[in-house]
């Protein structure tokens, strides 16, 4: 029969979700499950409407391969997870005050190299929080008019001086609200500095609790 | 490989539960990890508690406990312990046959400190998943959650509250170091909250507590001094007690505000007495008992409030230790001896355990069937049911595989019954073929059921019939061999009815992919065999038996052979089948007028489901089964009874007050139903084809005739009518027959032949490839 997959397609299928499940499926990201889901139903568009077997196997080979992609990305983002819930108890074993999750909050973890963007630098935003780089200044070309010019040109300052009115009391709202994403981040990179000043100490924890672990198995 | 095997000590609190301890006691025989002592400290016991101990002298410690106090009861245990690991378990409890070994793969890693597993309510009355990681918060408020939300431990639900992985009672297992550390269980709680307590405080002492989805124990909750199982009868005050307790001490060591601790404290109050209302409002509870449980709740309140507060923690003091460390470096006493691995597995319901002597280890066997009794009971349900039966009384260890809408397990003669969901959520490349996606993802639901049964109950091998392929992914993966179990296949079914749709064909490939997949062929008859092996020359070669299906016989007093010297009139011929072109039953109607013309006093029932709209017949006609006999045949249908679907009582009722059964299948593999109405005694009216034959003989136990021939089966129902003396004989003939060759039991046997081979076989080529493998490298 036309467009009828055959055993072995069918036995290759199998194995293939075989494959897909030998990764855990259950403790992924909803962002993950949403692009999986999506994936499906396209998928099932797409093969609704191909009429050529050919193409529709070709299709299924791509659609499987993105698969796989998927869930490899579900099971990094769960390592990562699961990592970063049992570091802390790890890592604070013999401190249990720190064990509260308020007190410890992690991004990373150490053999990954996270560490502040070299780029960025809170003295650089610091440069832009000045409320004063967002205030306009009057400028007004002189009129060229004779007679009237002078009047045309108090019209247009009393124009200007009233849309610069409004605009600088926005410019100082959005100052304002700037000045606090600005102090924001700045608390961030002090957190993440923290982190990162933690993160080494846990990765050197660690190392000194493997090796007192290692020569113990070799025993 | 591990360099050390770890020491279990199993420790088990028990109070006037004898019976419970004893199943046990037997089902911790089969675990698979062997290094392990137990000790089971008993409380002031009333039963015959020490009697079950006393078989097991030499092999498990004893202590007694002078109060019921569960907490006290563990920490003795624990002071006892000479094992590494200290696992808990309640002595109304089994754990899976692969329980320890978990266990053992999670304390290898030496950062983890304790752990615990998931525990199913397996009793039939409330099957339900009790316990699967929790979390529960410095206040006692828990909270069960699947894995990926312990993920989040870092930001957890509640405001403020600490957050920590709870496990279970019933099922977890802490390093003896680490609990002896914390000064073991809080003797304050006497019941419920006390392993709570302990993780937490394990947990705050910096200790890693891992818990588990899998390693479950299965929970068959007996009755004890604080509650009477599956009733609202019990001294709930009990557990405000204990959480009030929980909530204060916790809290203020956890740094949660005071007024929250208060408010914690009033609503666990609170819950109970709205509870006891809703109680005394149903009438399940007397005004008498609605008091005494308010009166409980106040003094368990100013109790825990009263012990939270002002007094500390009554804990194992370091004096009391020195006594367990002075035995810590003595070596464990086995529980587990040579005779151990030879016993069969108990029935956790009842405590029945097969009297068997093996002399092979049992068998550890996992079934396949799509419907299941008591919630489906379709043929092939019933097929599986009777071996699942037969096999558990040989001694063997059996799980079946059925479909449900939740995930539970539940222990039904002995044995375990697996409901698994499924969703189609895979193989999107098939939602054109409607059955034919359904039934592989079912497939696919059920092969990662198995996955799961053989990491934590070591199944080795897989019975699947071919019907609906459920089986296939498990075949197609390699993990296990499958038999694959015969009955009429779908192909047949498709040429006998004419259907010719491209799911059909979808349909037939699995089937086709399954037989040549399968470890071994079980066909139900020898013509179902013939049919199999000649699809192709693959099945062919697969290794095959002919095994008939068996059923129970019922006792000799529930058959009723046709009484010659005293009978009631009128007649009764009884047809049991799905009203379909294929079981006949257009032949029937024909025959009816036949018999009807020639014998009046006779009644037809007709018991089944109509099953017109699937076979083609509503859509060819406009109209179902029985509506087509009272419209074509109306002046017969005061003769006639069409039942429609019956309950399994009243089936057998049917059988037991029939004289004649008839079903005259174009085809069937086999005819269970003849072996049902063989097993009251009656004879039966078939038609030659298929496995037929192989069950009725022709003249001695009933009459046979070519199948779409009415004339003839009106004859074979008159000649019958006509000669009372043959009905009686040749029920009573059909009744030795089964007995004979068709009983569950002979089943069983049968297939326990086939299962240790295909064992055999599949051990041998995983040994060989892995020889290959090393060979290579």
């Amino acid at each position: 029969m036309r467009g009828m997959p055959s055993a072995e397609r069918i036995v290759k299928d199998i194995e293939f979700e075989i494959l897909l499940g030998a990764i855990p499926r259950e403790n992924f990201g909803d962002a993950i499950l949403a692009i999986k889901a999506h994936q499906g139903k396209l998928r099932e568009e797409v093969l609704e409407t191909l009429q050529d077997s050919r193409v529709r196997e070709a299709f299924s080979e791509v659609f499987q391969i993105q698969d796989m992609l998927i869930v490899l990305l579900q099971e990094m983002s769960r390592t990562i997870a699961s990592l970063q819930a049992s570091l802390p108890k790890i890592v604070n074993q013999g401190s249990p005050e720190a064990l509260r999750p308020e007190e410890v909050t992690l991004t990373g973890w150490p053999g990954t190299g996270d560490s502040l963007p070299p780029s960025v630098e809170p003295i650089e935003i610091n440069k832009f929080l000045r409320p004063d780089l967002l205030r306009l200044d009057l400028e007004v070309r002189p009129s060229r008019l004779p007679v009237i010019g002078k009047l045309v040109q108090s019209i247009k300052i009393a124009l200007h001086h009233l849309v610069l009115f409004y605009v600088n009391r926005l410019g100082s709202q959005q100052a304002h609200i700037n000045k606090m994403y600005g102090e924001q981040i700045l608390e961030l990179f002090k957190v993440m500095a923290q982190q990162q000043e933690q993160i080494n100490s846990m990765g050197a924890l660690i190392n000194e609790l493997l090796a007192r672990v290692q020569p113990g198995k070799e025993a | 490989m591990r360099d050390y095997e770890l020491a279990f000590s199993v420790v088990i609190s028990t109070l006037d539960r004898a019976d419970s301890l004893r199943v046990l006691l037997q089902a911790l025989e089969a675990q698979t990890y062997s290094n392990f002592e137990v000790i089971v400290v008993v409380g002031p016991a009333r039963d015959h508690t020490l009697e079950v101990l006393s078989r097991y002298e030499g092999r498990v410690r004893v202590l007694r406990c002078s109060h019921a106090n569960l907490a006290h009861s563990r920490n003795m245990g624990l002071l006892a312990a000479r094992g590494d690991v200290v696992a808990f378990i309640d002595d109304d409890a089994v754990p899976c046959r692969r329980w320890l070994e978990w266990l053992a793969n999670i304390f290898e890693n030496p950062l983890i400190d304790g752990t615990g597993g998931s525990v199913y309510l397996a009793h039939p009355s409330q099957p339900i998943i009790q316990f699967r990681i929790g979390i529960m918060s410095s206040l006692g408020e828990q909270m069960d959650v699947r894995s990926s939300w312990l993920e989040r431990l870092t930001s957890p639900p509640g405001d403020g509250r600490e957050w920590f992985a709870r496990v279970m009672g019933c099922n977890m297992a802490f390093r003896r170091e680490a609990l002896l550390e914390i000064g073991g269980f809080d003797e304050f709680y006497r019941y419920v909250a006390e392993e709570a307590d302990l993780v937490f405080r394990l947990v705050r002492a910096g200790k890693v507590v891992f818990p588990l989805k899998e390693a479950p124990v299965y929970h068959f909750p007996a009755s004890s001094q604080y509650r009477k199982s599956f009733t609202n009868i019990g001294k709930w005050w009990i557990q405000t007690r204990s959480m009030v307790y929980f909530a204060i001490k916790n809290g203020l060591e956890a740094g949660d505000s005071l007024s929250s601790i208060i408010r914690r404290c009033f609503h666990l109050v609170h819950g109970h007495f709205l509870w006891y209302t809703q109680l005394l409002t149903k009438r399940e509870w007397g005004l008498r008992q609605y008091i005494q449980g308010c009166m409980g709740e106040i003094r368990a309140f100013f109790s825990g409030i009263l012990n939270g507060f002002f007094i500390p923690r009554r804990l194992i003091q370091p004096s009391m230790q020195t006594t367990s460390l002075l035995y810590e470096h003595e070596p464990i006493l086995r529980f587990q001896n040579e005779h151990s691995v030879f016993q069969p597995f108990p029935d956790p319901v009842t405590g029945h355990r097969p009297q068997v002597q093996l002399s092979e280890p049992p068998l550890h066997i996992c079934l396949l069937s799509g419907n299941y009794p008591p919630m489906h009971s379709g043929g092939i349900g019933r097929y599986t049911q009777m071996l699942a039966r037969g096999l558990y009384e040989l001694g063997h260890h059996v799980h079946v595989i059925t479909r449900g809408d939740k995930e539970r397990v539940v222990v039904q003669d002995g044995v375990f019954v697996h409901t698994v969901p499924y969703q189609l959520d895979r193989y999107h490349q098939y939602k054109r073929f409607y059955n034919a996606c359904h039934i592989l993802n079912y497939s696919h639901a059920v092969y990662e059921r198995v996955k799961r049964l053989v990491l934590n109950e070591g199944i080795e091998v897989v019975c699947s019939p071919l019907w609906q392929v459920e089986g296939l992914v498990t075949a197609v993966s390699g993990l296990l061999p499958v038999v694959v179990w015969l009955q009429t296949t779908f192909q047949q079914i498709a040429e006998l009815q004419g259907i010719q749709t491209r799911d059909a064909y979808v349909e037939a490939l699995l089937e086709q992919i399954l037989l040549e997949k399968a470890a071994f062929l079980v066909p139900i008859s020898s013509a179902i065999q013939a049919a199999a092996q000649g699809r192709s020359q693959k099945v062919g070669s697969i290794p095959s038996k002919v095994i008939p299906p068996g059923i129970v016989p019922v006792p000799e007093s529930e058959i009723r052979p046709f009484d010659i010297k005293c009978r009631s009139a009128p007649f009764t011929v009884l047809f049991v089948g799905r009203l379909e072109k294929r079981k006949g039953i257009l032949d029937l109607f024909q025959a009816i007028p036949r018999v009807v013309e020639r014998f009046p006093d006779v009644r037809f029932i007709i018991a089944g489901a109509d099953n017109s709209v699937h076979d083609g017949f509503q859509k060819k006609m406009g109209i179902n089964y029985p509506a087509f006999f009272m419209r074509n045949y109306s002046k017969y249908a005061s003769f006639v009874d069409f039942l429609g679907e019956v309950t399994d009582e009243q089936l057998q009722c049917l059988y037991q007050s029939c004289d004649i059964f008839v079903a005259p299948s174009l085809y069937e593999s086999f005819g269970l139903v003849y072996l049902e109405a063989m097993n009251y005694a009656k004879p039966v009216i078939g038609c030659r084809t298929g496995g037929v034959p192989e069950v009725v003989e022709d003249g001695i136990t009933g009459v046979l005739v070519e199948p779409g021939s009415p004339k003839a089966l009106a004859e074979a129902i008159l000649s019958l009518l006509n000669s009372p003396e043959k009905m009686h004989e040749m029920g009573l003939a059909g009744r030795q027959r089964l007995l004979k060759k068709f009983t569950y039991t002979a089943m069983a046997k049968s297939f326990e032949g086939v299962f240790r081979e295909t064992v055999l076989a599949f051990s041998k080529s995983i040994r060989s490839v892995r020889d290959e493998r090393n060979a290579f490298c």
